[in-house]
């Protein structure tokens, strides 16, 4: 790098070496180690970047946050959104496989449990009962995201 | 292909999850805010143009379409042609016209002199041509690389460098009652911010 082009760096980017162009911040400190004119443009530099960096960032108030919050339109909301928002800061799959993990045991379990003969229900009625469970799991859980979706479409 | 940070909140926040929402605001929402404050110079401008910046963000969300640009670098455009915009209603007063020196006021040490300094650089930063201004705030402020301000904003690096040097030297001469020059000589002695590329 010539000290032309440091100047011009210098001038445009500031003294700080983390605000100059990554392809030349070697070669620029390189220079400044063997050229006294190009220190002392750096001071000078410098001395601006102190001048503006005395102005304070603004705070975000919890008034713009809850603002900008409510602007969020209600849109389609699938069932990803759902469970993020009913688990917030855990992936996804966990709820999930939560829900894939009570299925299986309770199919397996309704399966395999063996039932004595005197306290078992009738064949229909254990019938009855297994797809009114089926129906409570459903309503509850997968039939949010159509329930939703119907009424985004209205 | 432009890898974004960004992309799974958009695509989330395309599906109305606040959860995604609120992240994406934590990340983005005071850079926002501070590059509207120092273009505008004034809160609840500045407020104004964050909050619609991010309406926008919520109604686009949908429609993005990840790997062609970051969603970051959409965002602070669209503050920054807020600000613009606003800039140009409020004009009266011809901004690219040469800014007079401000009033360096009391001497260095004096008890005013911090509240002073501030006052005089938002002042010296209001009186920038406005895209010489939003180079500053985007390179210096917001602590953008280079290559990352120039998209923002449209134009080629060396039109960046154009600007921002012209910015600075403008700055300097308006601010030279507060240039000490004792900054000390070592590289990086100011804040540190985002390396460039």
């Amino acid at each position: 790098m010539n000290f032309e082009r440091f100047a011009a760096m210098v001038e445009a980017y500031g003294g700080a070496p983390d605000r100059w162009p990554g392809a030349e911040r070697e070669a620029a400190e390189a220079l400044l180690a063997t050229e006294p004119q190009a220190r002392a443009l750096l001071r000078e530099a410098l001395a601006l970047d102190q001048l503006l960096d005395a102005v304070p960032s603004p705070a975000v108030s919890a008034a713009l946050t809850g603002r900008i919050l409510a602007s969020l339109p209600e849109r389609r909301r699938g069932l990803r959104a759902v469970l993020a928002e009913l688990m917030p800061g855990r992936p996804v799959w966990q709820p999930l496989a939560g829900f894939a993990f009570a299925l299986v045991m309770g199919v397996g379990v309704g399966v395999l449990w063996p039932v004595s003969a005197p306290y078992a229900p009738g064949a229909d009625s254990e019938s009855a009962l297994m797809a009114e469970d089926e129906n409570l799991f459903f309503n509850s859980g997968f039939g949010l995201e159509d329930d939703l979706s119907s009424e985004d479409q209205t | 292909m432009v890898v974004d940070p960004d992309g799974e909140l958009v695509q989330r926040i395309a599906e109305g999850d606040a959860v995604a929402a609120r992240a994406l605001m934590a990340r983005h929402l005071p850079r926002v805010l501070s590059l509207a404050r120092r273009m505008l110079g004034n809160a609840a401008d500045a407020e104004d143009v964050a909050q619609e910046t991010f309406l926008r963000a919520w109604n686009s969300a949908a429609r993005w379409r990840p790997g062609q640009a970051k969603f970051e670098t959409w965002l602070h455009r669209v503050a920054i042609n807020q600000c613009y915009d606003r800039l140009r209603k409020r004009r009266g007063v011809a901004l690219d016209d040469i800014a007079d020196p401000v009033d360096p006021g009391p001497p260095p040490g004096s008890a005013l002199e911090t509240s002073d300094t501030i006052k005089a650089v938002e002042a010296a930063l209001a009186r920038l041509p406005e895209r010489q201004r939003a180079a500053i705030v985007l390179c210096h402020y917001d602590g953008q690389s280079n290559i990352a301000a120039a998209e923002t904003l449209g134009i080629s690096v060396d039109a960046l460098e154009s600007l921002l040097a012209r910015g600075r030297r403008a700055l300097r001469e308006m601010l030279s009652g507060f240039v000490r020059g004792d900054a000390q000589d070592e590289p990086g002695s100011t804040r540190k911010r985002k390396a460039g590329p």
